[in-house]
């Protein structure tokens, strides 16, 4: 059949699976420390059209491409600003890195710096596990804590140092996997770094409201368009089939 | 139907989550010793966009976001002077211990407003909810002619993370929270009662927040559902 019908088909399915990447944005829009996944789309099978002319030789006319398809899609680690909290175990890390969390299967990363303590009195992420310092879980014990700049835990009653938080960073974040709950896995170890911590604060979310916004609409739009045009192809069959029939 | 429509209805309803968490806070602002609770977010899970079963790293689309767990401020708030002789506030870290008169059950308090409960052999000193107050080797207060037996014990966790709301602004501290012994540092304070902890501006700046994040994840469900209308009117 005509090859521009299932170029659309192929648009309004990369549309709707753009869709489902805004969404989940939108839904992300309070949640710590989130990035914002960006969906790549790019052409699909480019190929050279020639001309025969019933000879020898061909004449090239120029290049088509048989609809498109998702390229990839990337997570925007761009910095957010920062909201204040009450919780002495909210911590955001001011330039880049991660914090280091001992997960069910090796450690994970996280942006997302709502903790609180485990049953054994450990510093923790709900759900997730210990957060890891420089040498290991922190055994906290109590959340009268203060933390300075560096990741130093010191207790707020006698000062007594309870350990330094873990913070790395990647040199080439495409690496990291999101497999769920604001936590990414690496293949890859991370470089240790000094990052700045925050206590009593949280990263916000990075998604911009207006940005998903207008790409949802111009998504769906794109979608309609091609929903249209798939409409015309099947008018256009309907024509071949009835009118062409008796000659 | 479209991962989108879904996500964005669970988007809906975690802000939903989040404004009965905030509505809570708001209708107890004037509920002495209440503290105020807030919301922690988490995002799902994540799958392959173009196949199941594959791990790539490039290809990740989400599912929503929930709420994982609330977190409770347990902050001084300012107090109020009511004169009352059984009124009192607890200036810093601590909490009355309270027990149940029938199955003894021990919770935690910082609601100070107390009165007078009459039991077999006279008066006890009792909160609003019918526990008996206890001193700070954990007996019940005796009160003879106006005259308390002891004074309430001020009584502290290693940790308040995750304290356990049981209603009645009253707590029960968790395994994780560590031994419970007497607070040395805070301040009994007669003839006060601590006020609520609710700032009443992050509470309406939350509330709105959350409202317009509602809309906008209501937008998102309308958008896909026109997506799906669109594919029905194909034919």
């Amino acid at each position: 059949m005509f090859q521009g019908y299932y170029d659309t088909f192929s648009g309004m399915l990369t549309q709707v699976r753009n869709l489902d990447v805004i969404s989940n944005n939108i839904a992300n829009i309070t949640t710590a420390g989130y990035k914002k996944d960006v969906l790549v789309t790019s052409t699909f099978g480019e190929a050279m059209v020639y001309q025969s002319n019933g000879l020898s030789t061909m004449k090239q006319v120029g290049s088509m491409s048989a609809g498109t398809t998702i390229a990839h899609i990337y997570a925007d680690y761009d910095p957010e600003g920062y909201v204040t909290t009450s919780s002495s175990l909210d911590l955001a890390i001011v330039n880049e890195g991660f914090f280091c969390i001992q997960g069910a299967s090796g450690t994970v990363y996280t942006r997302n710096g709502s903790f609180s303590l485990d049953d054994e009195g450990y510093l923790c992420m709900q759900g997730m596990g210990r957060v890891l310092g420089t040498n290991g879980p922190i055994l906290l014990g109590t959340d009268e804590v203060s933390i300075d700049g560096d990741g130093n835990i010191y207790r707020e009653d006698n000062g007594e140092f309870l350990g330094q938080l873990e913070i790395v960073d990647f040199e080439d974040k495409d690496n990291l996997v999101n497999p769920n709950g604001s936590v990414y896995i690496s293949d890859v170890q991370g470089n240790a770094i000094n990052a700045r911590v925050q206590q009593y604060a949280l990263e916000q979310s990075n998604v911009n409201p207006v940005d998903e916004m207008t790409k949802m609409m111009s998504s769906q739009r794109t979608f309609q368009s091609c929903a249209q045009i798939l409409k015309m192809y099947d008018e256009l069959t309907g024509k071949v089939v009835t009118n062409l029939g008796p000659v | 139907m479209d991962t989108s429509f879904y996500a964005a209805a669970r988007a809906a309803i975690t802000q939903q989550d989040r404004m009965a968490v905030l509505s809570n806070n708001i209708a107890n602002v004037n509920s002495y010793g209440y503290k105020s609770k807030s919301a922690v977010f988490q995002d799902l899970f994540y799958y392959n966009i173009r196949e199941q079963g594959i791990d790539d790293s490039n290809l990740a689309a989400g599912t929503g976001s929930r709420i994982s767990h609330t977190n409770t401020d347990m902050t001084q708030a300012g107090v109020e002077l009511t004169n009352n002789e059984y009124d009192y506030a607890i200036w810093g870290d601590g909490l009355f211990m309270l027990q149940h008169p029938t199955d003894g059950e021990i919770t935690y308090t910082r609601n100070g407003r107390f009165s007078l409960s009459s039991r077999q052999d006279g008066f006890y000193l009792a909160s609003d909810s019918g526990c008996l107050v206890l001193d700070e080797n954990q007996q019940p207060i005796k009160v003879e002619d106006g005259e308390l037996s002891a004074l309430p014990g001020i009584f502290k966790a290693e940790n308040n993370d995750g304290i356990f709301s049981v209603g009645n602004t009253e707590f029960q501290f968790l395994a994780k929270n560590g031994q419970v012994t007497i607070s040395q540092d805070a301040q009994l304070m007669q003839g006060y009662l601590e006020v609520s902890n609710v700032d009443l501006t992050a509470e309406f700046t939350g509330l709105i927040e959350a409202q317009r994040a509602y809309g906008f994840a209501l937008k998102m469900v309308q958008t896909s559902d026109e997506v799906e209308q669109t594919i029905v009117n194909l034919r």
